[in-house]
């Protein structure tokens, strides 16, 4: 669908930006191998000196709940890590630990190779933040924003014209400059933020559902920037509910009842799904729907649109058993046959794997 | 330095283009003048009584006009028929006075006249007052009476008494507006500072602050310094307004004005940061400005009622209500001019309150972090 709709839109003339090259205002310091390296070993420190982000036994206890629990991180330079997870999973939690915002109830820290004094100002300044919720100042114009971040975050007064011509470009924002914030649309305040979380080049970039609420063509756009940026070697954290997007991802974590459940590549994820799925189309869904639930373990079937994806162990077995149930039930099968795992069979899969272990 | 300017220049683009914020600054201020200024009167003047003369001698009569001669009464309007306490009843009037048949006579006769006098006593004050009055107007009254048929005995020690009651003076205004000026500059002042510390967490703008800058220190002063010249302003227009409106002027040494007035609105915009950086949302930095700092600046401040007349345990609460003090300062200067001798020690407390809501303030904000 999404590719229709940006098919459609690019024949009706639309031009997708063309990414605007970085202007570098900053050399990517070498970071130190950790201080903390016990063991002493070169092989070890030269390893950890491109890990930008790595958390250990992170955990966060709220009054009476466990929002995230004993997650272990690491993210390396030039990475576009994914964070996903249904709401209240713990991904936002998670993120406002790692860029200092919020304090861990145990577990450490170390953010470009420090792990010691994260809210110093010039780890805060080595790192870009993009919020959950827009926050940007409503009443400020645009440019007003993008003044006052450029000064929060210290960037020369020398280059900070040319930061924001930049963001401005990328974010193609030269005709809302003097506009009020608080009176765009979504999409907009969106990239803006992006631009204002990034405008002074950090190295270790964490963006918090950048893309909700956000149309198809906006997204990619907003995707073509965050690629830009692990390009230039930045380390992205990024959570979405979009499992489409997670595809941009180099590595993923999966996220349910506040665990990481799984981390890994997108392919390396899918792989993680035992057995072989089945899609299944049928004249009555809803009728097969129950039909396969109660003969199988529920959460083997899930419904996907007009389908419904059965998760089987034996493929020539379980296709036959399928077969047979449904030809039991009142329903006609229209077509059914083995399918690839997708992103979202698999986050499917896992959570209710780990509902399963709960209970 | 740089990131209080930072602050300081972004607070001020956002309050400009705020409305309400304008309107608290420079709308509400003189509205609230006006209102304190023309609309509180402690004393009570056009009391509506009710006089039922059945005597109608030129006694009375007389004993009538030396009760309207206190320009405390007027006379109720009322149907004739209507009876005193039906007046009385019906909120027509406040008082009611009954002359009996031979009033005259019995006093030409030098027997003791009773009067009938009934008061509605549901209005405490006004109660006093009226009581007051008749009583001072009846001593009065006998007194020209002895002194036209016995000469030699006087009751003129009661005249200097009556006079405080009887003053219909102007010079109220000169005890209220300064104290209006105290409680004005303590208001709106916090009520801005809160509104603005306050809307940066309900719009989570806070965030990327805190994500952007370890120190609250920029935060803090940006915003203080660009309420306190708003603030300064304010004192300015609302001084002027006083001096226009009321004739107000100064009296003797203005420099104790000049210093303890910024101090004063500084104090009141740090107590609105200090109650913005603890409140989630800007309803409730408003609410707990007005509870924790309207009333107590109304009630406790010596603005309408004395300090001396606020009962024990309460009275020590007002020691730590900033306008207070600044109240007896701008009192001062306005009415009654002695200058440093007086209140030298009044700067020094408002520095002293400065410190400590800067500190209450710093504390709040001091991690830049999300509360859990």
């Amino acid at each position: 669908m999404e590719n229709v709709f940006v098919m459609r839109l690019r024949e009706l003339g639309l031009v997708e930006p063309q990414p605007v090259p970085f202007p570098h205002i900053r050399t990517r310091q070498p970071t130190a191998g950790s201080l903390y390296n016990l063991e002493g070993s070169t092989d070890i420190a030269m390893q950890q000196s491109d890990i930008a982000i790595k958390a250990q036994n992170l955990t966060k206890n709220f009054k009476d709940f466990c929002a995230v629990d004993n997650a272990v991180l690491e993210i390396k330079y030039g990475e576009i890590y994914g964070l996903l997870g249904a709401n209240g999973a713990g991904k936002t939690t998670t993120i406002k630990m790692l860029c200092g915002l919020m304090a861990p109830t145990t577990g450490t820290i170390s953010l470009a190779g420090q792990s010691k004094d994260l809210r110093s100002r010039d780890i805060r300044k080595r790192i870009g933040y993009m919020s959950q919720k827009f926050t940007l100042y409503d009443g400020l114009t645009v440019a007003e924003n993008l003044q006052f971040y450029a000064a929060i975050y210290e960037i020369p007064l020398k280059l900070r014209q040319q930061q924001i011509d930049w963001v401005t470009q990328v974010c193609e924002l030269e005709d809302i400059l003097k506009s009020v914030v608080g009176r765009l649309p979504l999409g907009w305040k969106q990239r803006i933020a992006f631009g204002a979380a990034v405008m002074h080049e950090p190295d270790i970039i964490f963006l918090d559902e950048p893309t909700a609420g956000v149309d198809p063509l906006a997204r990619r756009q907003l995707w073509t920037l965050i690629r830009e940026f692990a390009l230039n070697k930045a380390a992205i954290l990024v959570t979405t509910h979009y499992l489409d997007e997670a595809e941009y991802c180099n590595r993923l974590a999966f996220m349910a009842d506040s665990k990481i459940v799984t981390q890994g590549s997108p392919r390396e994820i899918k792989n993680q799904l035992l057995g072989q799925l089945i899609e299944v189309k049928a004249s009555n869904a809803q009728e097969a729907y129950l039909a396969l639930t109660s003969h199988l373990d529920h959460w083997r079937v899930s419904v996907f649109g007009d389908s419904i994806h059965v998760l089987i162990e034996d493929s020539e077995n379980g296709l036959e058993s399928i077969k047979s149930i449904l030809l039991n039930s009142a329903c006609e099968i229209q077509s059914i046959r083995p399918i690839a795992c997708s992103l979202e069979d698999a986050f499917i899969d896992l959570v209710q794997r780990s509902q399963r272990e709960r209970s | 330095m740089n990131i209080i300017l930072v602050q300081a220049i972004k607070e001020w683009q956002e309050f400009q283009r705020d409305r309400l914020s304008l309107a608290l600054a420079f709308l509400l201020p003189l509205f609230s003048l006006l209102l304190f200024g023309y609309g509180i009167r402690l004393e009570s003047k056009n009391i509506p009584i009710i006089i039922k003369d059945l005597d109608n001698t030129s006694i009375s009569r007389e004993f009538v006009q030396r009760l309207y001669a206190t320009n405390i009464f007027i006379p109720a309007v009322t149907a004739d028929s209507t009876s005193p306490q039906d007046a009385i009843g019906r909120g027509l009037a406040k008082a009611a006075l009954v002359i009996p048949k031979n009033f005259a006579a019995q006093i030409f006769r030098g027997k003791t006249s009773p009067v009938q006098v009934m008061i509605d006593g549901t209005d405490i004050a006004n109660t006093q007052i009226v009581y007051n009055t008749i009583q001072a107007a009846n001593l009065y009254f006998l007194g020209m009476l002895q002194k036209q048929s016995k000469p030699d005995v006087t009751l003129q020690m009661v005249v200097p008494h009556l006079r405080l009651w009887f003053n219909p003076g102007r010079q109220e205004t000169f005890f209220i507006v300064p104290g209006a000026f105290g409680v004005i500059l303590w208001m709106f002042p916090a009520l801005l500072a809160a509104v603005a510390a306050s809307r940066e967490k309900e719009q989570k703008t806070i965030i990327r602050v805190y994500a952007a800058d370890p120190n609250p220190v920029g935060f803090l002063l940006g915003k203080t310094l660009v309420y306190f010249t708003v603030a300064k302003c304010m004192a300015i227009i609302v001084m002027v307004a006083g001096a226009l409106l009321f004739g107000l002027r100064l009296a003797g040494d203005p420099t104790p004005l000049l210093v303890a007035t910024p101090l004063y609105v500084l104090t009141a915009v740090l107590f609105g940061i200090f109650l913005g950086t603890y409140a989630s949302s800007q309803t409730v930095a408003v609410q707990a400005t007005s509870t924790i700092g309207f009333f107590p600046c109304l009630l406790l401040s010596g603005f309408v009622y004395p300090i001396s007349n606020i009962p024990f345990p309460l009275s020590l609460f007002s020691v730590v209500v900033p306008a207070r003090y600044f109240v007896e300062l701008t009192r001062d200067a306005f009415v009654r001019g002695a200058g440093w001798p007086a209140v030298w020690p009044i700067p020094l407390i408002l520095l002293g309150f400065c410190c400590v809501l800067l500190a209450g303030s710093w504390f709040g904000m001091r991690r830049m972090q999300v509360k859990d």
